[in-house]
C-alpha cells in the first residue's frame, strides 16, 4: 500500500525542483513553538537536576533552605567565640555572602560537568547543546530561591527592617547567574577537552572565596589585599548585595560599571566560545 | 593503443540496419589474458530465410591464436557458414593470445545466400574501418582496399567483375607484411553469394572486435566511480570513459579492484577542475607494460540559475537529454560548446572558457561578451536570492545546489568524511599538556569512522544500513538526523522533517516512571500537552500500569525500555525516521508488539532509515540496503543482494 503511495506521490514530484532546506516546519502535534518546548525542555531538566539531588535524602528539598542556616550558625559561632571579633549583623553579613557565593560555585561546579554526564543525550538528541550547562546553572538557581527563604527567616530574626533598597538583590543575583553562565559554559568545553580543569578549578575556587570577603570583613585586611579582593568579580556582587541589605544603599559607580561588564561580558564570551567549539565537543565526548 | 583510438562500435552498437545481414561480436572490445583460452561470440542475422549464410572474418595470428569454432580457416582469415533456412545463426570461436598486445579481430565480409542466385554476383567485402590499411608492401593497390570508410560499393563491383584475382595474392603479402592485414577476401567461386553491404551501409555492419591481450591480472574487474553520469558500463577490455559530474563534485571518488591483487594502480590524481577533466588509472602488474585506463571527466560549471525544465547544471541522471548526450562526447569540444551556448547556459559557457581541452574560438567575440554579461547578470541575482534564503538556515547547507529529480531526494549525502581525533598519548596532566602543546607535541591519531560516503534516499524510499559493529552506521545516522556535523562533505536533509528515534534518552533511574515519561518525553520534543494526552497510551502499551510511580531503579531493564519503546513510538510518523537497532526490546511477546509499531511507522509513506541486525528485517521491510564496513560503503543496491554479499563476507 504504501510502496504505491510512495511512488505516486515521487510521480507528482518528479520534475519538480527540489526545495533547499528551509527551516519552520514544525510538526503540528509533538512539538509547538520552539521556545516554549525549549523552556519545557529546561524546566524537565532542572526537575530531574533537583530531584535527583535530594533524591536519596528524607528532608529532600528541605536541605537547600536548611543549609546555609546551619553553615551560617557555624560560622557565626567560629568567628564570635574563637576570633573573638563583633562584626554588625554578622550572620546576615556571612549569609548575603554565602548564598551567592553559593550560586556562584553550584553553577559553575555543575555546569563544568554538564556536557560530559549528558554526553548520550548530546549526540542521540538534537537539541541545542546549551541547555545542558543552563539547565545545570536554573537549578542552583532555584537552590538560590530556597536559601533565599532561609535569608528572610534570619533577616526577620536579626530584626533588619525592610528597605527599599532590598529587592536590589534579584538584580545582583540576576548579573551573578550570567556571570555563572558564562563561566559554566567556557568551563564544561574545556572539561569535555581534559578533565584536569576539575581539579584545577577547585583549586582556583578555594583562592577565589578567600578573595571574595565571605566571612570576614574587608576592612580588616591589608590594603594590598584589599585591592585584591575588590577586584575579584565575584566579591563585587556580594558587596554590591551587602550594601543594599545592610547599609541600605546604592553601589557606587565603578561597582555598577562592574557588575555590568562583567556580566553581560562573561556571557558573551562564554557563549561564544561555545558555539565555536561546539564540533570539537561533539567529536570528543 | 591506436586500436583503441579508433573507433570500435559501442558493444550495442550494431543498430540501425534496416535490412540486409548484420554480424554482431558479444562485445566491441575484450580484455584477454595471455596463455588462456577465450571465446568470441559472433552472430550473424539475415533477413532473407532461404539459403546459407558466410561470414569471414580476419584476426592476426602473431598476436592471437585460433583455437577452433570456424568452419573454415584460410590463413588469417576465418570463415563461418551457415545453411538452411534460419535467420540468426551464431558461432562460438576460441583464441588463445600468445603474446601481448592490442588487435582486432574483424567481419571482413558476411553474405547471405539468395537462392538461384548461384554465379550471377560475387561479392566480397571489406571491411569496414580499417585502421591501417595501406601498410601493404605490393602497392598493388586495386579497388578494394580503400582507406578507413570510404569505400563504394561501386567501386568495389568493379573491382569485382575484374575477377578475384586479389585473394590470393594479396593474403600472400598480408602474411609476409607483418601485423597488418588486408582486407578483401574472395569467395570461393562455386558458391554465389548475395551482396550484403548496401551501399554506405558496411561501415556500420562490418563490426570489428578490439581485443587487448595482456599478462593476466593487469586490468582492472571493477571501477566505480561517484557522480559520474553518463558513464559506459565498465568493462575491463575497455579503456576509455567519459563521463560528466556536477559542479560540486571536486574530486572524483573512484573505488576500484584489480583482477590481480598484486597490480598497482596509479591514479593521475582525482581533483576535478571545471570543464574537461582527463584522469588516467594506470594498472602495472608487474614489469610488464601498464594499461592506462582513461576516464574524460567533464564538470560542470557553478549553478548559476535554476532553469525549470532540465537545463540546470546537473543533470538528470537517468535520461540524458540529446544535448547532454552531446556534452558527454569529449571529443568533440566544439560540439559541446556549440550545445552550451545553445541553451545559453551562462555557467557552461564560462567553464569551457576555463577549459583548456575545448577550443573556445569558435564563438563570435559579441556573442561570448554577451553570454558573459548574462552570466554575471544571472550570478547576481542568483547571489542575492541565495543569501535570502540562506539566511534562515541553521548549520551546514550551504551550495544551494539545485537538481532536477526524477523522484524527489530527500537525503542527500554527499563526501561525508567523519573523523574523530585520538589522542596518542594523552596527556595526563594539564602541566604536560601545556609542555607539549607549546613543544606542538600533541600527537593525535585520525579515526575515521566514515570514509567518503555518498548516497541519496528518494521520498518513500526505506533505506536498511548493515555493517559489523563499529562500521560508523550509528555515526552516519547521528550525521544524518543533524547531532554531529561531518569533518568533510555534507547532508542535503531538512532536519526540522528528520525525527531520530531514541529509546529512554535522558531516563534517570532515580526518579519515577512518571516523571521519565515526561523528562523523556521532552527531550524528545514532546510537549507537555502532548504527553498529558497520551499518556495513558504509552503506560497501556508498555505495560507497566500500577508501577508509573515507581523509581525507575527498581525496574527490571525489560521495563525500562518498553518504556522507552512506547515514549519514542508514541507520535505519528515523522517525514523522515532514522531507526537505530530499536528492535531488540524487551520479551517475544512485546517484541512481537513492537516489531509491528515500527512496521507501521515505516510504511505510514515516511522517508526511513534503518540500522538493523537482522537481515531478516532488512530484506523484508527495506527499498535499499547501503552496506558499510569500517567507514567504506561497500555497497548500495537492493536488499536481496548486499544482505547476501554481507552475509557472505563473514566467512
Amino acid at each position: 500500500m504504501r510502496r504505491k503511495t510512495g511512488r505516486d506521490r515521487r510521480q507528482a514530484e518528479s520534475y519538480m525542483l527540489r526545495e533547499e532546506t528551509e527551516s519552520g516546519a514544525e510538526e503540528g502535534h509533538a512539538s509547538g513553538s520552539s521556545l516554549r518546548q525549549y523552556m519545557f525542555v529546561i524546566r524537565e531538566l532542572t526537575g530531574r537536576e533537583i530531584k535527583r539531588k535530594y533524591a536519596r535524602s528524607y528532608l529532600g528539598i528541605l536541605w537547600s533552605v536548611l543549609n546555609p542556616l546551619l553553615s551560617m550558625a557555624v560560622m557565626t559561632m567560629i568567628f564570635s567565640t574563637i576570633f573573638k571579633r563583633n562584626i554588625e549583623n554578622y550572620p546576615i553579613y556571612y549569609l548575603t555572602g554565602s548564598i551567592f557565593w553559593s550560586l556562584f560555585t553550584e553553577s559553575t561546579n555543575t555546569a563544568m560537568t554538564a556536557l560530559v554526564d549528558n554526553k548520550s543525550m548530546l549526540v542521540k538528541v538534537r537539541l541545542p547543546m546549551e541547555i545542558f550547562p543552563l539547565s545545570r546553572c536554573f537549578t542552583a538557581m532555584t537552590n538560590f530561591g530556597y536559601s533565599l527563604v532561609a535569608y528572610t527567616v534570619m533577616l526577620l530574626v536579626s530584626r533588619i527592617p525592610f528597605t527599599p533598597y532590598m529587592p536590589m538583590i534579584f538584580l545582583y543575583a540576576g548579573m551573578l547567574f550570567l556571570f555563572a553562565l558564562g563561566v559554566g559554559y567556557l568551563l564544561s568545553v574545556l572539561y569535555t577537552i581534559f578533565g584536569d580543569i576539575k581539579h584545577l578549578y577547585s583549586i582556583m575556587l578555594t583562592l577565589l572565596m578567600y578573595a571574595s570577603a565571605i566571612f570576614y570583613p574587608v576592612d580588616s585586611t591589608s590594603e594590598v589585599m584589599q585591592k585584591i579582593i575588590k577586584s575579584n568579580p565575584v566579591y563585587n556582587y556580594i558587596a554590591c548585595a551587602r550594601k543594599c541589605m545592610l547599609e541600605a544603599a546604592m553601589p557606587d559607580d565603578a561597582q555598577w560599571v562592574k557588575l555590568f561588564v562583567w556580566s553581560i561580558g562573561m556571557f558573551l564570551f562564554g557563549k561564544i566560545f561555545f558555539h565555536k567549539m561546539r564540533n570539537r565537543v561533539l567529536q570528543k565526548v | 593503443m591506436l586500436f583503441w583510438a579508433i573507433g570500435c562500435p559501442h558493444p550495442t552498437g550494431l543498430q540501425a540496419l534496416a535490412a540486409g545481414e548484420t554480424v554482431a561480436f558479444g562485445a566491441g572490445a575484450y580484455a584477454w589474458n595471455i596463455g588462456e583460452v577465450n571465446a568470441l561470440e559472433v552472430t550473424f542475422r539475415g533477413d532473407s530465410a532461404a539459403g546459407g549464410y558466410a561470414v569471414c572474418l580476419e584476426y592476426d595470428p602473431a598476436v592471437l591464436e585460433y583455437l577452433d569454432g570456424a568452419d573454415r580457416t584460410e590463413g588469417r582469415l576465418l570463415w563461418l557458414e551457415g545453411e538452411g533456412g534460419e535467420t540468426e545463426y551464431g558461432w562460438t570461436l576460441l583464441f588463445r593470445p600468445r603474446t601481448a598486445g592490442n588487435t582486432v579481430i574483424r567481419a571482413v565480409s558476411a553474405e547471405g545466400k539468395t537462392e538461384g542466385e548461384a554465379g550471377e554476383q560475387e561479392s566480397l567485402e571489406e571491411a569496414a574501418g580499417r585502421q591501417e590499411g595501406s601498410g601493404e608492401a605490393e602497392g598493388e593497390q586495386e579497388g578494394p582496399e580503400e582507406a578507413a570508410g570510404e569505400r563504394e560499393s561501386s567501386g568495389e563491383t568493379e573491382g569485382e567483375q575484374e575477377g578475384p584475382e586479389e585473394a590470393a595474392g594479396e593474403r600472400e603479402s598480408s602474411g609476409e607484411t607483418e601485423g597488418e592485414q588486408e582486407g578483401p577476401e574472395e569467395a570461393e567461386g562455386e558458391r554465389s553469394w548475395e551482396e550484403a553491404g548496401r551501399q554506405g551501409a558496411a561501415a556500420a555492419w562490418l563490426p570489428q572486435a578490439s581485443v587487448a591481450a595482456q599478462e593476466a591480472g593487469s586490468r582492472l574487474q571493477r571501477l566505480e566511480v561517484g557522480f559520474a553520469i553518463g558513464m559506459e558500463p565498465f568493462s575491463p577490455a575497455v579503456l576509455e570513459y567519459h563521463m560528466q559530474v556536477g559542479y560540486e563534485v571536486e574530486w572524483l571518488p573512484m573505488e576500484y579492484e584489480t583482477e590481480d591483487e598484486a597490480a598497482e594502480v596509479t591514479v593521475s590524481g582525482e581533483n576535478l577542475k571545471e570543464g574537461g577533466n582527463v584522469i588516467t588509472l594506470a594498472v602495472r602488474n608487474g614489469q610488464e607494460e601498464p594499461v592506462v585506463y582513461t576516464l574524460y571527466v567533464e564538470r560542470g560549471g557553478k549553478p548559476e540559475e535554476v532553469l525549470p525544465e532540465g537545463q540546470a547544471e546537473g543533470t538528470e541522471p537517468e535520461v540524458p537529454s540529446e544535448s547532454k548526450a552531446a556534452q558527454t562526447q569529449e571529443t568533440e569540444p566544439a560540439q559541446m560548446q556549440g550545445a552550451d551556448n545553445a541553451q545559453a547556459h551562462d555557467a557552461g559557457t564560462e567553464s569551457s572558457s576555463a577549459d583548456v581541452t575545448a577550443g573556445g574560438n569558435g564563438l563570435g567575440p559579441a556573442a561570448f561578451c554577451m553570454a558573459v554579461l548574462a552570466a554575471g547578470g544571472l550570478g547576481f541575482v542568483f547571489f542575492l536570492w541565495r543569501r535570502k534564503r540562506g539566511a534562515g538556515q541553521n548549520g551546514q547547507e550551504g551550495s544551494g545546489f539545485q537538481m532536477i529529480n526524477l523522484d524527489k531526494t530527500v537525503i542527500d549525502v554527499r563526501h561525508v568524511t567523519m573523523n574523530f581525533r585520538l589522542a596518542q598519548d594523552e596527556p595526563s596532566s594539564l602541566k604536560e599538556y601545556f609542555i607539549k602543546t607549546l613543544k606542538r607535541q600533541n600527537h593525535y591519531r585520525v579515526f575515521s569512522a566514515l570514509k567518503d560516503i555518498n548516497f541519496e534516499v528518494k521520498q518513500g524510499e526505506v533505506l536498511g544500513v548493515v555493517g559489523t559493529n563499529g562500521s560508523g552506521k550509528s555515526t552516519l545516522l547521528k550525521i544524518i538526523a543533524g547531532a554531529l556535523i561531518p569533518s568533510k562533505g555534507k547532508v542535503v536533509v531538512d532536519k526540522n522533517k528528520v525525527h531520530m528515534l531514541t529509546l529512554g534518552t535522558g531516563f534517570d533511574m532515580e526518579l519515577t516512571a512518571r516523571e521519565n515519561v515526561y523528562l523523556n518525553g521532552a527531550i524528545i520534543g514532546y510537549t507537555k500537552e502532548y504527553i498529558d494526552e497520551k499518556y495513558e497510551d504509552i503506560v497501556a502499551f508498555a505495560e507497566l500500569d500500577g508501577f508509573m510511580d515507581e523509581r525507575m531503579k527498581n525496574f527490571s531493564s525489560g521495563m525500562v525500555s518498553r518504556l522507552g519503546f512506547a515514549i519514542a513510538t508514541m507520535r505519528d510518523s515523522p517525514d523522515i525516521l532514522i531507526l537505530d537497532e530499536v528492535l531488540s526490546v524487551g520479551d517475544m511477546f512485546f517484541r512481537k508488539k513492537s516489531e509491528q509499531r515500527i512496521q507501521e511507522m515505516i510504511h505510514s509513506g515516511a522517508t526511513v532509515l534503518i540500522v538493523s541486525h537482522s537481515s531478516d528485517f532488512i530484506r523484508k521491510n527495506c527499498d535499499t540496503v547501503v552496506w558499510i564496513e569500517k567507514g567504506v560503503m561497500k555497497m548500495i543496491g537492493k536488499p536481496e543482494e548486499v544482505c547476501k554479499a554481507y552475509g557472505q563476507m563473514e566467512k
